[in-house]
């Protein structure tokens, strides 16, 4: 039966350690919380936590066979470097203002006008890539790299048009694509792409575009007891049982004796119950308030 | 009537002859309505039926669910003086939670006031703690980094 709840008391109990962190991944451990907190920071960073995403395609010119619409999804998803807190949320509605409607209906209906895209809510970009034949291809080639030019489209080509002040505050290297080597779309000579984007900030409860994270998840601490001692033999069927670097196999007294060094590593696969003679002696449990918690960005 | 690349710009503005030409010009400019100035509807709602006494209480949040009823739930479940507490979401396709609290003598509306600033606490502790280790993981890996 869980303690009455006290502030104190979780403040006492509650830790984290951050186990590794680089640029696109993070591992950290976090102690004394209750699943459902636990679970409502994971929601949280999936659906709650803003990012900024292409939101709108102008299409000017696709001869490509990627059709428009699948185009511009694919468009959508690229993962944009720009730190949505740099940026306000874009006003919903029309930008085109209908004073016919007002004149008629006011009063009836809410009129929220949404504004024009502008410096503080929105990043322009564009896409202009066509794809030609390549006259100085070795003759007799079949490698597609030297018969055309551009008939792959990597996010590369995506360019950042700053509007208004955009380029005094960032650089395109700040906001554009997260990855150069996403691949858009595939053509051949005489196709052309030419489209202009507007991203804005949006969070993953309304798309998964917006999410920040690919994944966010945890695990619980695995805990292993060895209720006997498990030498010889055993011991090192018990090693390969779990994943490297669970199980230790030392020396003492002169033969080989099992010890758990650390129980972190388990991936909980119970492949030691496949052994009758040391299953019943390896208790792997879970430590209740333990969680290690994973995020893999964009 | 303002507009950028791609904005439609009527031609004409249609003005019957009883509106002045002063409030066409002042609608005709978009207001920025800011987004949650004046919400729609109430954020929290309670659900009718427990009139009689006030330590039992059905409250109704408006676009919440899991995330936070979870969380609620958990920490108003382990109150010295509540009897009952549980949440629920009605159907997944509307954004509505529902949070029964029952409790012995205190009124229902003043332990969720409680547990609400105790979960803002709680995630300010936690957001606090974070950033602390996420500087010193920094610094001890700067270190790391620059003599290694």
């Amino acid at each position: 039966m869980p303690t009455k709840w006290s502030f104190n008391t979780f403040k006492e109990m509650f830790d984290i350690k951050i186990v590794f962190k680089d640029d696109m991944e993070m591992e950290f451990d976090v102690i004394g919380v209750e699943p459902s907190l636990a679970n409502a920071f994971r929601r949280i960073l999936l659906s709650e936590v803003p990012s900024i995403a292409i939101k709108e395609v102008h299409m000017y010119m696709n001869t490509s066979v990627i059709q428009d619409e699948v185009l511009c999804h694919r468009i959508g998803l690229i993962p944009l470097k720009a730190n949505p807190r740099n940026f306000e949320m874009q006003q919903e509605g029309l930008y085109y203002f209908n004073t016919l409607t007002t004149l008629f209906y006011k009063g009836k209906y809410k009129t929220t006008s949404g504004a024009p895209p502008s410096e503080h809510d929105t990043l322009e970009f564009e896409l202009r890539i066509k794809c030609t034949k390549n006259n100085s291809a070795p003759a007799k080639t079949t490698e597609l790299a030297d018969l055309y030019k551009n008939h792959m489209v990597y996010s590369k080509s995506i360019k950042w048009l700053p509007m208004g002040d955009q380029d005094k505050m960032f650089s395109a290297s700040d906001v554009g694509p997260v990855f150069d080597d996403i691949l858009i779309a595939k053509m051949r000579p005489g196709q052309e792409i030419e489209m202009k984007m507007l991203a804005g900030k949006g969070c993953g409860k309304d798309h998964a575009k917006f999410s920040p994270v690919c994944t966010a998840s945890y695990r619980l601490l695995p805990t292993i007891e060895l209720t006997r001692e498990i030498d010889g033999d055993a011991a090192y069927r018990l090693q390969k049982s779990f994943s490297p670097g669970v199980i230790d196999v030392v020396q003492r007294g002169g033969k080989p004796v099992a010890v758990v060094k650390n129980a972190r590593y388990d991936n909980g696969s119970r492949n030691h119950m496949l052994h009758s003679d040391f299953a019943s002696f390896v208790k792997v449990g879970r430590v209740p308030d333990h969680y290690i918690c994973k995020c893999l960005l964009t | 009537m303002s507009g950028s690349a791609g904005t439609l710009s009527l031609p004409f503005v249609y003005r019957p002859s009883h509106v002045s030409k002063a409030v066409i010009l002042k609608m005709a400019t978009p207001r920025a309505v800011p987004a949650d100035s004046t919400p729609a509807e109430p954020l929290i709602v309670t659900l009718t039926g427990d009139e009689d006494n006030e330590t039992d209480r059905t409250f109704v949040f408006a676009n919440e669910g899991h995330t936070l009823g979870n969380a609620l739930r958990s920490i108003v479940a382990r109150y010295p003086d509540v009897l009952f507490c549980g949440y629920t979401v009605p159907h997944p396709a509307e954004a509505k939670m529902n949070l029964r609290i029952q409790a012995f003598q205190t009124p229902a509306l003043d332990i969720l006031k409680r547990a609400l600033t105790d979960l803002s606490q709680v995630c300010d502790h936690v957001k606090k703690t974070f950033t602390e280790r996420v500087a010193e993981f920094k610094q001890s890996n700067g270190e790391a980094m620059e003599m290694g």
